[in-house]
């Protein structure tokens, strides 16, 4: 009974499609194979979770770097938007006193839905109304201030071009519960916009043997964070080797690393 | 096209008849004298490449011991492949074990 428990959880590693396809099958050879030992039982759920892993990374890379990237572009504005709800809530608009900032977060909390459910194009266009209505542009936007919305634009560009094939999912709308915790959170000073993308790049680097995009989505999101901070700092002076920069930086190197051999491996 | 050892073995265990994944990977290690270990993992992602080249059918599931299986087939492109494997690795056998029994006698006279 452990052992198929075991067997089902090592299975667990192949995507759904595996899964559906011979799930039973793999689990059912698994047992007969562990059945002359332990250790060899052991061997055999390690070999399927390895295979699995195999398997998701194949699957992955099938779309080819352009969709890959894409996809990133659309993760970013996921990401992006999350921490713009996180940063927009603020004591004020929680209790209520400030009306243009509940109205600005109750929008950005309705595109984020859009694009978590899987509307994509049509929160992207949003993304793109709310960055005009709400974000630093202006008839006296300096080009310093430019800079932090251009990869946003991009990203949402991206999105409205060609968003992502997924079945819709209403289910995805749960990701609002952390988001609406961390800004809990940062309304009362606990935590930093750059933290909540730490934590979030952490999941990026853990997925990035099988799956480069969270990494690369991360890697943009760092920039404009990095762009926010040099807007900020202009007066006092910029330094390169700032958190945001170095994030930014690594992210995107490892994940263009991950993505170049990747693209190689579906090659050959 | 050339076969690897794992997947020569894998599809060498299906040229007497259908077989499921674990029969396959023990006929396998029968035919490789204990060299051909295939695993779950191993073996199913050689069976899925061998079902996208029609190289193997896979039959119907079905429950044996409680336990879900499915045979697979060699096809007669598979079967082509194997037997051109065969005829490939049996040459290259040849050719140097003929080189090794010439060198061999000129070193001992």
């Amino acid at each position: 009974m452990i052992r198929e428990r075991i067997g089902k959880a090592a299975v667990l590693a192949y995507p759904r499609e595996a899964r559906q396809a011979r799930g039973l099958e793999m689990l059912g050879m698994t047992l007969d194979a562990g059945e002359q030992s332990s250790w060899a039982f052991v061997r055999e759920a390690g070999s399927l979770v390895l295979g699995g892993l195999r398997e998701r990374r194949a699957f992955t890379a099938r779309p080819g770097t352009r969709r890959l990237l894409a996809d990133s572009c659309c993760q970013a504005v996921v990401i992006f938007l999350t921490l713009w709800i996180i940063s927009a809530l603020s004591p004020e608009a929680i209790t209520g006193s400030s009306g243009p900032l509940v109205v600005q977060v109750v929008v950005l909390a309705a595109i984020l839905a859009c694009a978590l459910i899987g509307y994509e194009r049509i929160a992207a266009v949003g993304g793109l109304a709310a960055l005009i209505a709400f974000g630093p542009l202006g008839a006296h936007t300096q080009l310093v201030g430019l800079t932090r919305v251009l990869v946003p634009i991009g990203c949402l560009l991206v999105m409205v071009h060609a968003p992502r094939k997924r079945p819709r999912d209403p289910r995805r709308l749960l990701w609002l519960v952390p988001v609406g915790v961390l800004a809990a959170l940062h309304a009362h000073a606990d935590v930093g916009l750059p933290e909540v993308l730490a934590v979030i790049s952490i999941g990026g680097l853990l997925l990035l043997l099988q799956d480069p995009r969270l990494a690369v989505a991360c890697g943009l999101v760092w920039i404009v964070l990095e762009a926010n901070h040099v807007v900020r700092s202009v007066p006092a002076g910029v330094s390169l080797l700032d958190v945001p920069a170095v994030a930014a930086g690594l992210m995107l190197i490892i994940a263009a690393g991950r993505l170049w051999i990747m693209r190689d491996s579906a090659a050959a | 096209m050339e076969l690897r050892p794992p997947s020569y073995f894998a599809l060498a265990a299906l040229i007497d008849g259908p077989l499921h994944g674990y029969a396959i990977a023990q006929r396998a290690r029968e035919l490789s004298d204990g060299q051909a270990r295939l695993s779950t993992g191993t073996l199913y992602a050689l069976l899925d490449r061998a079902l996208s080249e029609s190289l193997v059918t896979a039959g119907e599931p079905y429950i044996e011991g409680g336990r879900q299986r499915r045979d697979y087939t060699l096809t007669p492109a598979g079967r082509a492949l194997l037997a051109e494997e065969a005829a490939r690795l049996a040459h290259a056998a040849r050719a140097v074990s003929g080189r090794l029994r010439a060198t061999t006698k000129a070193v001992l006279t």
